[in-house]
């Protein structure tokens, strides 16, 4: 049995145990699979594009107060909300949408959005995770299983309808 | 049992992606040409890698200069590990800055990132201007200059100081001609930069 343990942490659901690297390989990808990977990968890429290029002085760019403030702020809430994506997809609509709010306000803030760069990567994680939905088939083939506490409310994990 | 999938999988429908996505596009464009027309300012802070500005005249007021030494994130920094990653810099301030004909590369191995700005009639304008340079060049005049004031009190613009019993001046106005710097460092609060243009080309300004 691969199933959660009872309290497991929701963050880190997989992996199960595991015999060999082909099964490491599968397991991945469903794990992958589970959740909206590549578009919070490409979010959390963008914001580290920007960081890389906004290591400015820490003391010199302290003296710009809030302004500067928000040229490291902005990419690291990207950082953030990527990771937040791929552990936490339940509330995927709401990190997408704040991602890409954060990717368009990085061009004011971050060397013009990482010298667009990091800041397209982080409009691509954002509407690909924006898109990215559970599909019916799985749903209606997989065991009414997870948490126990969900089991009384129905065996429905998604959160949309269509 | 044991192999069914514990939790749905899922996918990428393209058509409910391209929601968002075209809304981005759009507003990335609004923002270029809003930023090449000067009417909206952004902001810069680059450094780690050395990189050259050139302008073909800064004007500028409330400016004050300051020695002072620039650390990279940490000693393996390979731009600067001869020296420890450490960078003796030369701080320049400018209040509000109208600059010309602004040209800045960065190296990114091997290829130069170049952005030009302020080619047409309007200038670059730029508010909080500081630049860590190891070189500046150009034919300057400067106005009601101080040389040697306390780099600990320098009033020009208050916010950005040095560190006190050390070497500073200032002046009220500035004029440079042909300004040529290698920075490790750029910040300011606001920039404008009509007539933007950013490439890469394999030489830089």
């Amino acid at each position: 049995m691969t199933e959660h343990e009872e309290g497991a942490p929701l963050l880190f659901p997989e992996p199960p145990a595991l015999e060999d690297s082909g099964g490491a390989r599968r397991a991945f990808r469903h794990w992958r699979r589970t959740r909206p990977f590549w578009g919070g990968l490409l979010v959390t890429l963008g914001g580290g594009e920007m960081l890389l290029l906004y290591r400015a002085s820490m003391k010199v760019s302290l003296h710009m107060g809030l302004y500067g403030i928000a040229g490291y702020a902005v990419p690291v809430m990207l950082v953030v909300l990527g990771l937040l994506l791929i552990f936490d997809p339940p509330h995927r609509l709401f990190y997408s949408v704040l991602s890409l709010l954060f990717a368009v306000a990085s061009w004011m803030t971050s060397n013009l959005g990482g010298f667009l760069l990091g800041m397209l990567l982080a409009m691509t994680g954002a509407s690909l995770a924006f898109g990215w939905a559970e599909t019916q088939q799985a749903e209606a083939e997989s065991e009414p299983v997870g948490r126990p506490e969900d089991a009384p409310r129905g065996q429905s994990v998604s959160v949309e309808g269509t | 049992m044991a192999t069914k999938p514990v939790k749905a999988e899922g996918r990428v429908r393209y058509r409910r992606a391209a929601i968002p996505g075209l809304a981005a596009l759009a507003t990335t464009g609004a923002l270029v040409v809003l930023t090449a027309q000067g009417a909206l300012g952004v902001q810069f802070a680059i450094s780690g890698m050395p990189f050259v500005v050139t302008a073909d005249h800064l004007q500028g007021n409330n400016f004050q200069q300051f020695g002072g030494l620039d650390n990279a994130i940490d000693k393996n920094n390979p731009w600067l590990k001869s020296s420890n990653g450490q960078a003796v810099v030369m701080t320049s301030v400018i209040g509000d800055a109208k600059i010309t004909n602004l040209c800045q590369s960065v190296n990114l191995v091997g290829i130069n990132l170049v952005i030009r700005a302020g080619t047409g009639s309007k200038p670059v304008e730029a508010t909080n201007l500081v630049l860590d340079s190891t070189d500046l060049s150009g034919d300057a005049s400067f106005n009601n200059i101080q040389i040697g004031r306390d780099a600990g009190d320098l009033t020009e613009v208050p916010s950005v100081q040095g560190n006190k019993y050390t070497f500073a001046q200032q002046a009220d106005s500035v004029s440079i001609d042909n300004v040529r710097q290698d920075s490790y460092a750029t910040t300011a609060s606001t920039f404008s930069l009509p007539g933007l243009s950013m490439s890469f080309q394999s030489k830089g300004c």
